[in-house]
């Protein structure tokens, strides 16, 4: 992945959830999202994740789809508690294995933007500015 | 891919750390105060989502696994606090899920209270809950053991999540423990002021004493106190500390002046 640093005014100081089990990933994901001044949180279970929301509103979630072996369909879980708690919050959701099925959820659980890896950070970054923009 | 979950790292020994908060008792005069408590506390390794040990218990809340944290936690606390004055109780959280399902539970903290040297009469089990369904038998009949050991009980976060009426009902507790989101701001409004009140009242009238979460400052000591409140727990008196700190904690204090009595200065 390409890496960027901006500093747009839309994105100083939201919360960012960012859910994947590759640590590396994780990682870049993390501190380019903190060069961006999100505060960033990170999971890299499913678990893990439903505990962080369960106490913590976010801006942003970004998670993919299949954490840990876990199915589909348990990634979606983190998306339904998000959609649950926090209708304004954005979801993108990343994954590896698009499928009709995945689009058809997706859209199910009002997800705002499904993408497939690998993803450059510069359209991600465009894609969550976007977001923050259109939902201020 | 990671090689183990979480759970299995926050099982390993030596992961969690263990601190103790004082619960602080004060005369009515607010001429004195005793340290009638310590509360054990376990939180994860500092810089993971495990240092708030609220996100520590919802992950084993969500893995399903209360059980084997809270027996974790409560050998943590238990051995920690074999060095801390015998006359000060220690007070411990327990899921009313683990109490109901882990038929084992109350057995091994009575064993391991006694490899320690703590008398169970010095326990106080705070019951917190999160899921709305437990085995009401089996509930009760660890509560009763647990009060056949001489161990208080304790109702944690009363008045938010499940820590309700009927709660109260299945716990008969000893002790009404208000949670923080009532304290904090309680100077400043009356409908918190309101709640506070009546769980003191009602506390009073199930013959049980109620703690104060959360206060940090002597503003809130005064209106608590007013308000029927008579043991506080919060940062004016002392953050979560070692149990080598708590080991040397002031235990007694008399003829002091109120403004004069937190101990973090």
């Amino acid at each position: 992945m390409q890496s960027v640093a901006l500093t747009n005014a839309s994105v100083k100081n939201r919360r960012m959830l960012i859910v994947d089990d590759e640590a590396a990933l994780l990682e870049t994901l993390s501190e380019h999202f903190a060069m961006m001044h999100f505060i960033v949180d990170c999971a890299s279970e499913v678990e893990e994740a439903q505990a962080l929301l369960d106490y913590r509103r976010y801006d942003v979630v970004l998670s993919d789809l299949r954490l840990s072996g876990a199915l589909i369909v348990d990634g979606f879980a983190i998306v339904r508690q998000v959609r649950h708690a926090s209708p304004n919050t954005k979801i993108i959701v990343l994954t590896g294995y698009s499928s009709p099925e995945v689009e058809e959820m997706a859209a199910q659980f009002k997800v705002d933007h499904l993408l497939c890896k690998p993803e450059s950070l510069l359209r991600l970054s465009a894609i969550v500015e976007t977001l923050l923009e259109d939902g201020n | 891919m990671q090689s183990q979950t979480h759970i299995e790292t926050i099982l390993e020994p030596g992961y969690l750390d263990t601190r103790f908060q004082p619960i602080i008792e004060l005369a009515r005069s607010g001429e004195g105060f005793r340290t009638f408590a310590f509360e054990g506390l376990s939180r994860g390794r500092a810089g993971t989502n495990f240092a708030s040990a609220e996100v520590l218990f919802a992950y084993a809340r969500h893995k399903c696994e209360e059980s084997r944290i809270d027996r974790l936690c409560m050998t943590n606390i238990l051995h920690a606090a074999a060095g801390l004055p015998q006359h000060a109780q220690i007070s411990l959280n327990v899921h009313a899920s683990t109490l109901s399902r882990d038929g084992d539970f109350v057995d091994a903290l009575a064993m391991c209270a006694d490899a320690y040297g703590i008398s169970p009469s010095r326990l106080i089990i705070e019951v917190i809950e999160h899921a709305s369904a437990w085995d009401d038998i089996r509930f009760a009949h660890a509560i009763g053991t647990l009060r056949n050991l001489g161990a208080g009980i304790a109702l944690d976060d009363i008045g938010v999540g499940l820590s309700n009426y009927r709660m109260m009902i299945e716990t008969r507790p000893d002790y009404f423990k208000i949670d923080r989101f009532f304290v904090t701001g309680a100077e400043d409004d009356r409908y918190r002021r309101v709640v506070i009140e009546s769980i003191a009242s009602l506390a009073s009238k199930f013959g049980a004493r109620v703690i104060a979460e959360g206060v940090e400052s002597e503003s809130d000591l005064r209106r608590l106190l007013d308000l029927g409140v008579d043991l506080f727990q919060g940062f004016f008196f002392a953050m979560p500390i070692s149990a080598l700190a708590a080991a040397s904690f002031p235990l007694e204090v008399s003829g002091v002046p109120l403004q004069l009595q937190s101990m973090n200065r």
